[in-house]
């Protein structure tokens, strides 16, 4: 809400030197944003109003031109203008020479179509007074010629644009911030409802009433023989132009002005095109009414209307009808104001995506209290202003239960913790025009008409304390309350993130919007649970509407965009919830509020939502370690993201085992699934080709996916390990096995058969080839024996190796590599 | 005469240390010269053969075979010795010279070379370092699903049904739009649950992923982060809050911040308050026309998180006496804090997963 500063001091007698600064900081403090404090219409040096006495047309050029003859006051000036939207005797604005128009336009005396031009007749826009350029401004008649027009067009003068919280709907005026402003600055207020204004009798023909539960108030102030030639006056104009509002028409700009002031937005209707009474009614379903936009607007019941007799004549509180509306023609007008239900218009305005000013103060709730007294002064003022008779008013209300609080003014210190006098509590109540009736500590509050927002001791002490001042809130810390730190979840998906960082990964947060094409693309079936989507019912995208069941595709398109950015080496991983389908079919349940809901209804919420469990995935591609000067460079393999997860396992003592798998996006032959007690956790191993080549990646690419919440649920202690400090012999036994045997059966014979004396063994070669026999493969272990309490002698080692080389022979008919 | 006595012999022991001296003048280094040194004076070297039979011998044999085997021995010491110490000489003078490297090398290969580097998203380890600025004031993480039910992000918050934020042009609702399953669109549906888990005095802090439907720009992403608060106790005031604020301001921006309380508004806290820093940048001088402040924008102030008291309908409805307790809660967008407190000017950096972007960051422990 743009408001100037000008207009506030009309109301809120602050003195006239005060600094737009000292405004603000009350405001902020008052809990009101300002979000711009702008000069209007920045004009510097002689700028007057001018009579234009003589135009000279000169026709020798493209366009007419016209010289013209302006009297300034003490002196006549000759002025080339190429507007023609003016006559002889009009009062203009005039910029002399010297004057500085918005933009750094610098006026002088120049000469141009053969004539020495003495200054400029501005349009508004060129004076940044509105965006209107369609001709020059042309003033009202009563203006004294010569004077300096930067005041009456409120040139330079400061406009605040304030911000105003949704539940402080009375604020919307100057009415209503300037009674807070004056309280923050102490100084005088002077309501601008209590301007005089001459009385009006009831209407003796328009008829009123009210249909809905969602209206309390109407009033009509009638008017006849209306009639007008003349724009606003300019004082409106002004203030209007200063708070964004384009002037329209005297009616118009009137409704206008009078919201911004009272804070009550006001309709005007065309009397003669209405077929009796007027009522305000909910909307028959499917009723259609062309609102002001030429938009027919199709109505459905929840919609607010005001109807006369035969049709709905408005959308209530958002919209006018179009066949109602006011015309130059129209001399009987019918000035409404209304009091909705806040929900009802905001509910409307949303639906049908229409926001206006009026809506937004119905939404936020209006002051019945001004209702008619609006209605009148607008009738009023188009009178004075216009031509016309004020003919009756007609009212229709239902009854409104004034609110009242009970309040104990302890709960100050309560909530607050800072101890205000009971004296400087009702002090301050009774400044906020807030009645209190006290029996001890039980104080019984009533609050003012405009304030929608007070309804418990909450907001009562809110009220008080913001008066008091929330900068004198003190800094306190709560006494010390004993926790117990991280659980055992949360440390383990901290210690997670933290060693695939070690593990050379860059962690990145994907958004968790997919598509069933990117499900797809993996080559995961539609049988798949990965399959089965949840969907948004309002995707930013229709490209992706799901929410994910995996994080690979985010992953993997990630890593497409870093290699698209070139970077070569690409291993990132992410920590996330993927979103399946609930698995209980449960209704939408709202439970009750103000009591705790039952065990029942938390649990069948919990059902409603989508299953969630977190995951951890990575991708990996190009070198693990770059090459260069130094040895040993390596790149990623299928074996990397399958050896992470079993060092994330081991990492809480939990031991997996490891089988070939076929799944997707996995190579069916590079795939491994991991178990931690029988229990799937995830994949790991290489993508398929085909997978990579679609998501417009190249080469070898690799990856992971576990499920967190399985290693969390598994992660033990680890306890201290015993080991021996006796001698250790160690022993390197290379077999030639079938191609298709099994690294982890190998161990496991090899382990069975040495018992306790082997305290490691390890695969270190892997070797197929010629020497070797077709379909075979050399598989070579290196195998450390040791006792706990003596020295191994070397026959000790010897029998126990030919077991060894014996079981292997017997269990997967290998031989000892020669 | 036996064999064994020949080892004692004149000649023996010459030969034996004249091949021993001869070895030793031709070592090349000090492992040669350490192997050289087993076998010329070692247990099993024939001049320590030589000795053991010594023993054996009678008279003046024997104190001839002593002289001439002592003598041997300490020749061929003495030879070590010597070539022990121009080898050492030697390996400084010219090995080690020979093996220098040039250590700029490590910083020529720019990020990464042999060693492997990741780095954890500057999101996860601010919202660790603000978790743990509280777990030490003795609150836990609490946690929530992502996907919510309507009534905990919204109703039990006391957000009307008819609130704006509610629209389907502000929140993601699952299929369909009267599913009651929305994507949250804050992290204070995790204090309903808290307090439906827990019993007072209730001290938690929640970290988390929040959802609204803004397209994403230099300012905004609908996915986003925020941390949330609640402590419910009994005697907690909005002094205890702004305490327990302040502290944090402290810890993230230095013992230098200065910090507001103004009115704000949100419909699950009662009194409820906008939290300002002063700008660190600026330092709040925000007025001059040669400096204009990215990071406040020039106003002097940053707001920085809303908070308030936890309004008593929300106490009454998590099953809460709100006249024997009170509560307080906070709560502040991560990526605003992330921006202002790292220089981070653009939200596509934070979301487009650019490992230059995160490695930048490291462990963040």
């Amino acid at each position: 809400m743009k408001l100037s500063i000008n207009w506030i001091n009309e109301y809120v007698k602050f003195p006239k030197t005060t600094k737009p600064e000292v405004i603000v900081e009350h405001l902020v403090k008052l809990g009101y944003e300002v979000e711009a404090v702008e000069i209007f219409g920045n004009v510097q040096g002689p700028l007057v109003v001018g009579k234009v006495e003589k135009i000279e047309i000169l026709n020798e050029f493209k366009k007419p031109i016209r010289y013209c003859t302006v009297n300034v006051g003490n002196k006549t000036q000759g002025i080339i203008c190429g507007a023609s939207n003016f006559k002889e005797g009009d009062l203009v604005v005039v910029a002399l020479p010297g004057a500085i128009l918005p933009g750094d336009f610098k006026i002088s005396e120049r000469e141009t179509y053969g004539k020495v031009s003495q200054g400029m007749i501005c349009s508004a826009k060129e004076l940044g007074f509105s965006d209107n350029h369609e001709g020059i401004m042309v003033l009202a008649n009563d203006l004294k010629i010569g004077s300096d027009a930067k005041n009456l067009l409120g040139l330079g003068e400061t406009v605040l644009d304030i911000s105003i919280l949704p539940d402080r709907g009375y604020a919307m005026s100057v009415r209503g911030i300037g009674r807070e402003l004056a309280l923050s600055m102490n100084v005088k207020y002077v309501d601008p409802i209590l301007q005089k204004i001459p009385k009006v009798k009831k209407s003796p023909k328009l008829k009123t009433k009210i249909n809905t539960k969602d209206a309390s108030k109407i009033a009509l102030v009638t008017l006849s023989d209306y009639k007008t030639d003349s724009t606003s006056p300019i004082f409106m104009q002004k203030r209007l132009a200063q708070s964004g509002i384009r002037t329209i028409s005297l009616p118009v700009d009137v409704t206008n002005y009078l919201m911004l002031e009272i804070g009550q937005p006001l309709h005007a209707f065309d009397a003669d095109k209405i077929s009796g009474g007027i009522q305000i009614r909910n909307s028959k379903q499917g009723e259609i009414l062309e609102t002001l936009d030429h938009v027919k607007r199709k109505l459905d019941s929840s919609t607010l209307v005001i109807a006369d007799n035969k049709k709905a004549l408005s959308i209530a509180g958002v919209m006018g009808g179009l066949e109602s509306e006011i015309t130059d023609k129209s001399r009987n007008l019918i000035i409404e104001s209304a009091v909705f239900d806040k929900a009802s218009i905001s509910r409307t305005s949303r639906s049908l995506k229409l926001p206006s000013e009026a809506s937004k103060r119905f939404e936020r709730g209006t002051d019945p209290a001004v209702s008619e007294y609006a209605a009148i002064l607008a009738a009023h003022y188009l009178v004075k202003y216009g031509k016309g008779k004020i003919t009756g008013i007609s009212i229709a209300k239902n009854i409104i239960k004034p609110i009242t609080i009970n309040f104990n003014p302890n709960e100050v210190k309560r909530l607050i913790g800072v101890d205000i006098d009971k004296a400087t509590i009702q002090k301050i109540l009774k400044s906020l025009n807030i009645g209190v009736t006290k029996t001890g500590d039980k104080w019984k509050l009533r609050t003012p008409s405009w304030r929608h927002d007070l309804h418990h001791q909450a907001d009562i002490v809110e009220e008080i304390v913001r008066i008091w001042g929330y900068h004198k809130i003190p800094s306190r810390l709560p006494t010390t309350h004993l926790g117990s730190g991280l659980s055992k979840a949360q440390k383990t998906k901290r210690a997670l993130s933290i060693k695939m960082a070690s593990l050379g990964a860059n962690e990145v947060l994907n958004y968790p919007f997919v598509s069933l094409d990117q499900i797809s693309q993996l080559g995961i079936s539609s049988k798949d649970q990965r399959a089965n989507l949840v969907r948004l019912a309002n995707p930013l995208s229709e490209d992706t509407p799901n929410l994910r069941t995996t994080l690979l595709p985010g992953l993997i398109i990630a890593a497409a965009r870093n290699i698209s950015r070139g970077i070569d080496n690409v291993a990132i991983f992410e920590q996330g919830s993927v979103y399946h389908q609930s698995t209980k079919n449960v209704k939408n349940i709202k439970p009750k509020l103000m009591k705790r809901p039952t065990n029942i209804e938390i649990s069948n919420l919990n059902h409603l939502i989508p299953v969630q469990p977190k995951m951890l995935a990575g991708v990996f591609m190009g070198d693990k370690n770059q090459s260069g000067w130094w040895p040993n460079s390596q790149k990623y393999s299928w074996h990397d993201p399958i050896e992470m997860v079993v060092e994330l396992c081991t990492e809480f003592g939990i031991e997996v085992s490891l089988t070939n798998a076929k799944h997707a996006p996995f190579h069916p032959g590079r795939c491994a699934e991991i178990s931690i007690n029988k229990k799937i956790i995830g994949y790991a191993g290489e993508f398929h080709p085909g997978v990579v080549e679609k998501s417009g990646l190249s080469g070898k690419v690799y990856g992971f996916e576990i499920c967190m919440d399985d290693i969390i649920e598994n992660a033990i202690d680890q306890m201290a390990p015993t080991f021996s400090a006796m001698p250790v012999v160690k022993e390197d036994l290379a077999f030639v096995v079938g191609k298709d045997a099994m690294a982890l059966d190998l161990i496991t014979t090899i382990q069975r058969t040495a018992g306790s004396l082997l305290e490691s063994v390890r695969l270190f070669d892997v070797y197929e080839g010629s020497s070797i026999g077709q379909n075979k493969k050399s598989m070579a272990f290196n195998l450390r024996f040791r006792a706990t309490d003596r020295t191994l002698t070397s026959d000790e080692v010897s029998k126990i190796r030919l077991q060894i080389v014996e079981a292997v022979a017997k269990e997967h008919s290998g031989s000892l590599r020669a | 005469m036996s064999q064994d006595s020949n080892l004692v012999s004149a000649e023996s022991i010459n030969l034996a240390v004249s091949s021993a001296l001869s070895e030793i003048d031709k070592a090349n280094d000090l492992d040669e010269l350490k192997l050289i040194k087993l076998n010329h004076a070692g247990d099993r070297s024939p001049i320590a053969l030589a000795n053991r039979e010594i023993g054996s011998l009678q008279g003046e044999a024997k104190s001839e075979a002593g002289k001439r085997i002592g003598q041997a021995r300490s020749v061929v010491k003495e030879a070590l010795d010597n070539r022990m110490v121009e080898l050492q000489n030697n390996r400084e003078d010219s090995i080690l010279v020979a093996e220098k490297v040039d250590v700029t090398q490590v910083l020529a290969n720019a990020k990464s070379s042999s060693l492997v580097v990741g780095a954890r998203h500057p999101l996860t380890t601010i919202a660790e370092h603000i978790a743990d600025v509280f777990i030490a004031m003795g609150y836990e993480i609490a946690e929530g699903p992502e996907a919510e039910a309507e009534w905990f992000n919204f109703d039990s918050l006391n957000i009307s049904e008819d609130h704006p934020s509610r629209s389907s042009s502000d929140t993601f609702y699952v299929e369909s739009l009267d599913s009651g399953v929305v994507m949250r669109t804050q992290t204070s549906p995790v204090q309903m649950r808290a307090m439906l888990e827990r019993k007072p005095p209730i001290y938690v802090i929640a970290p988390g992923k929040v959802f609204r439907t803004d397209e994403l720009d230099a300012t905004h992403t609908p996915v986003f982060h925020q941390v949330e608060g609640l402590a419910v106790d009994k005697n907690l005031t909005m002094a205890d809050l702004k305490g327990t604020l302040d502290h944090l301001a402290k810890t993230m921006f230095g013992e230098e911040i200065e910090t507001r309380f103004r009115p704000s508004y949100f419909p699950f806290t009662e009194p409820s308050a906008e939290l300002d820093l002063k700008c660190f940048v600026c330092k709040g001088v925000n007025k001059k026309e040669d400096f204009d402040c990215k990071t406040c924008r020039n106003e002097g102030w940053i707001e920085w998180g809303g908070c308030g008291m936890v309004n008593p309908n929300v106490l009454e409805t998590a099953g809460i006496d709100s006249t024997r307790y009170s509560g307080f809660a906070f709560g502040m967008g991560l990526e605003r804090t992330l921006m202002f407190r790292y220089g981070i000017t653009d939200m596509h950096d934070l979301v487009e997963a650019d490992i230059r972007f995160t490695s930048n960051f490291g462990l963040g422990i």
